[in-house]
């Protein structure tokens, strides 16, 4: 019966949990789904990430390539998000080209890379006005269940660490690009943001971490990104109910902390990823 | 891209770093394996949560995800009293080892080619008005891509509960360049050097539902290779077979034995 | 009925038995005088006294269920118009459906008696929870075509335009606990043992 109350009036049988506080999946409302993380699983990729949130998994996968810098910065290369959602995730999407959540996703990326500082995209440059290397990130949700911008943020993360360059020098006499495939060096990280994302309901209760279900059942959504100093890189906030500052505080000093969980994960990950 | 406003602006074109880099000396014949041995098979069905049906193989270093949605009503032509299966077989842009290709750029030819070998298997007459959906996704392409995606599809199509007549394997082959020599399930590098063979096989039954060549064959050679390919789709068989039960016994509890 | 005990797993394309030993039945398909399994899912033998028994393959998830003729459905109504109401099937009886279907419910359909006075708006509204019949499947064009024309079939659920869930008072009207404004609508009448009353 609990099966059919919940197909025909999701909202009050949500309200029934959110009463008790804790959701139907049995956690709280400020725990997060286990997260899993794993680096370097695709070697044709030269650096690449899986993540889970739950059910929700999202695979990044970055290839470098050569190209000629932009002509208003000579000195600075590219780094190219892209978060593609197609049929195979859920059949809420149509195949084609990116739809609106797609693209706001990858707007959303792209804003968190440049409000971050997460890497310089000086260091992408190999001569300057001639040479510099894209990055194209490609960040495709293999499955989706809520809290899309959370694991494409730490896969991004995670992906970005584990990227291997080969080395490159300029011939003097031919001026071509000589690679080094052998010797393969690491970007310069210098951040690591975190995105923590909310969902409001009734206006009245916060919970973070939504599921599929829960999103659709919001009335508002947030998210927040945070850097290792504490401090704020990005938020979004698209509409819907209003918070007060101090709920916002308090949402900003959750992301904080979440920060540092996903920090100590990661740090493990890439650790035992290099020792093998 | 010029100026595709719906994803975040890139350069206009790039190169890959391998065209300048020194070509890697290549092995001549196979290393580590015989020319008729299949790579180790990891096969799973039933991870996504979402989809219908879902399963993922790793075939060497090859990584096929499939998701399956339906049956699903369709509005379409009138009178048809058989279902409609629509394939899409997509690669990752980072699944192959040399140049980075967009997302945007994908072939209709794959996805036919996976629905002629996966349609003659199932028995759509059982769902009159609808439509079943095939997603396939190569995120790591080390060889025999379009085989291990047949296999996925159909395994995926069986989690979902679809009704056929029997799981659809694929296998892939290549002759090397050198000589005539035949070999089983190709690598990416053993996939270009020479012709190449794809066969998909309905094992129990014995009848083939997908060939496809690539390059020349000729009298006695291609059918020693339809002959080697029919044999690794049998090899791989019991693996798809067994990943399928221990799936269904996750999914759906067994029925309890009344009496009465 | 007897049933064979403990269920076995098998695969689509698993030989089964021979014909002479058992008739075919869901999920199996013959074969050179052999029943073969078309779905992966637990080996059934049912035997009715007599009868040769029955082998069938069997996956609990009814997913691929399909509303037929007779059968009573529970649907949310998408949108209305003066000729008919489209309504969404999402339970066939008791069963929910994984993919919910379309269903057209025509305004001579809607209720037994004075049919030509009907009011598609004074009978449902988009977002009510209608109990219906399927009285036809439909050709490729339309979708099922479902019928209200019975005193236990109508609208079960509705919200009221101020939004609360609204109380039945007649078998044409729904009043409104918060306003109480009372709302036209062909009420289902339920019957008194399926009632269930809740503290």
């Amino acid at each position: 019966m609990a099966a059919g109350f919940k197909t025909v009036e999701p909202l009050e049988y949500y309200r029934k949990f959110l009463k008790q506080n804790c959701r139907p999946d049995g956690r709280e409302l400020s725990e997060f789904r286990t997260t899993t993380i794993n680096v370097g699983s695709i070697t044709t990729a030269d650096g690449s990430a899986l993540v889970k949130l739950g059910n929700c998994t999202v695979m990044c996968g970055i290839k470098a390539e050569f190209t000629n810098p932009p002509i208003d910065a000579p000195n600075k290369g590219y780094i190219v998000p892209n978060v593609d959602l197609t049929p195979l995730c859920s059949s809420r999407f149509r195949p084609g080209p990116p739809g609106e959540e797609a693209q706001v996703a990858s707007q959303f990326i792209a804003d968190v890379i440049d409000n971050s500082q997460i890497i310089q995209k000086e260091d992408l440059c190999i001569a300057k006005g001639k040479l510099a290397w894209v990055l194209h990130c490609d960040l495709i949700c293999l499955d989706y269940d809520g809290n899309l911008l959370d694991a494409c943020v730490i896969a991004l993360v995670a992906a970005l660490r584990n990227v291997r360059l080969p080395s490159v020098q300029i011939s003097e006499d031919t001026g071509l690009a000589q690679v080094q495939l052998s010797s393969k060096s690491p970007l310069n990280i210098l951040k690591s943001p975190v995105s923590t994302s909310f969902a409001v309901f009734d206006d009245t209760y916060i919970i973070v971490d939504p599921t599929d279900e829960e999103e659709t059942l919001a009335t508002g959504l947030l998210s927040i990104v945070t850097d290792e100093d504490g401090k704020l890189c990005t938020m979004r906030k698209p509409g819907g109910s209003a918070l007060s500052p101090e709920r916002l505080q308090d949402c900003i000093s959750r992301a904080v902390s979440r920060h540092k969980e996903v920090q100590t994960l990661l740090d493990e990950v890439l650790l035992s990823v290099k020792t093998q | 891209m010029p100026g595709d406003s719906r994803r975040v602006r890139g350069p206009e074109e790039s190169q890959s770093p391998l065209l300048y880099a020194v070509p890697a000396q290549l092995p001549v014949g196979r290393t580590g394996r015989g020319a008729g041995e299949p790579r180790a098979v990891f096969v799973r069905a039933g991870l996504l949560s979402h989809a219908a049906g879902s399963a993922y193989i790793e075939a060497g270093g090859t990584k096929v995800l499939c998701a399956v949605s339906g049956p699903r009503e369709w509005g379409g032509a009138g009178g048809e009293r058989r279902g409609r299966l629509l394939c899409d077989l997509r690669w990752a842009p980072f699944s192959r080892a040399g140049a980075w290709s967009s997302s945007a750029a994908s072939s209709r030819q794959a996805g036919l080619l996976l629905q002629e070998s996966l349609e003659a298997s199932l028995r759509l007459e059982r769902y009159p008005r609808a439509e079943l959906a095939v997603w396939a996704l190569v995120l790591e392409d080390r060889g025999s891509a379009l085989p291990a995606a047949v296999s996925c599809a159909s395994l995926a199509l069986a989690d979902a509960g679809v009704e056929m007549y029997d799981l659809v394997v694929g296998a892939g082959l290549s002759r090397g360049a050198e000589g005539e020599e035949l070999r089983l399930d190709p690598d990416d590098s053993e996939e270009e050097a020479g012709a190449t063979m794809y066969l998909s096989l309905l094992p129990a039954l014995n009848q083939v539902s997908g060939l496809l060549c690539s390059g020349e064959w000729e009298g006695d050679t291609s059918v020693a290779a339809v002959r080697m390919c029919m044999e690794g789709c049998q090899r791989l068989y019991p693996v798809l077979q067994q990943s399928l039960v221990k799936a269904t016994k996750r999914k759906i509890p067994a029925p309890q034995p009344q009496s009465g | 009925m007897v049933l064979m005990a403990p269920a076995r797993c098998c695969v689509p394309g698993e030989r089964l038995c021979s014909l002479e030993d058992c008739a075919p039945g869901y999920g199996t398909y013959c074969k050179h005088g052999y029943v073969f399994s078309s779905l992966s899912g637990y080996v059934v033998k049912r035997s009715d006294n007599g009868m040769m028994p029955v082998i069938s393959v069997v996956r609990d998830t009814d997913s691929h269920l399909l509303p037929d003729v007779g059968a009573t459905v529970t649907c949310k109504v998408m949108s209305i118009n003066p000729r008919f109401a489209k309504v969404q099937i999402m339970y066939v009886g008791a069963t929910v459906l994984k993919n919910t279907f379309r269903g057209t419910i025509r305004k001579e359909d809607i209720r037994a008696t004075e049919k030509d006075k009907v009011e598609v708006y004074k009978s449902f509204r988009p977002g009510d929870v209608v109990v219906a019949k399927v009285i036809s499947l439909g050709d490729a064009q339309s979708n099922y075509l479902l019928t209200t024309a019975e005193n236990e079939l109508g609208v079960v659920v509705a919200h009221s335009e101020a939004g609360a869930t609204m109380v039945p008072i007649s078998w044409c009207e729904m009043q409104c606990p918060k306003t109480h404004i009372k709302e036209p609508r062909k009420v289902a009448r339920v019957q008194p043992e399926f009632l269930n009353v809740t503290t």
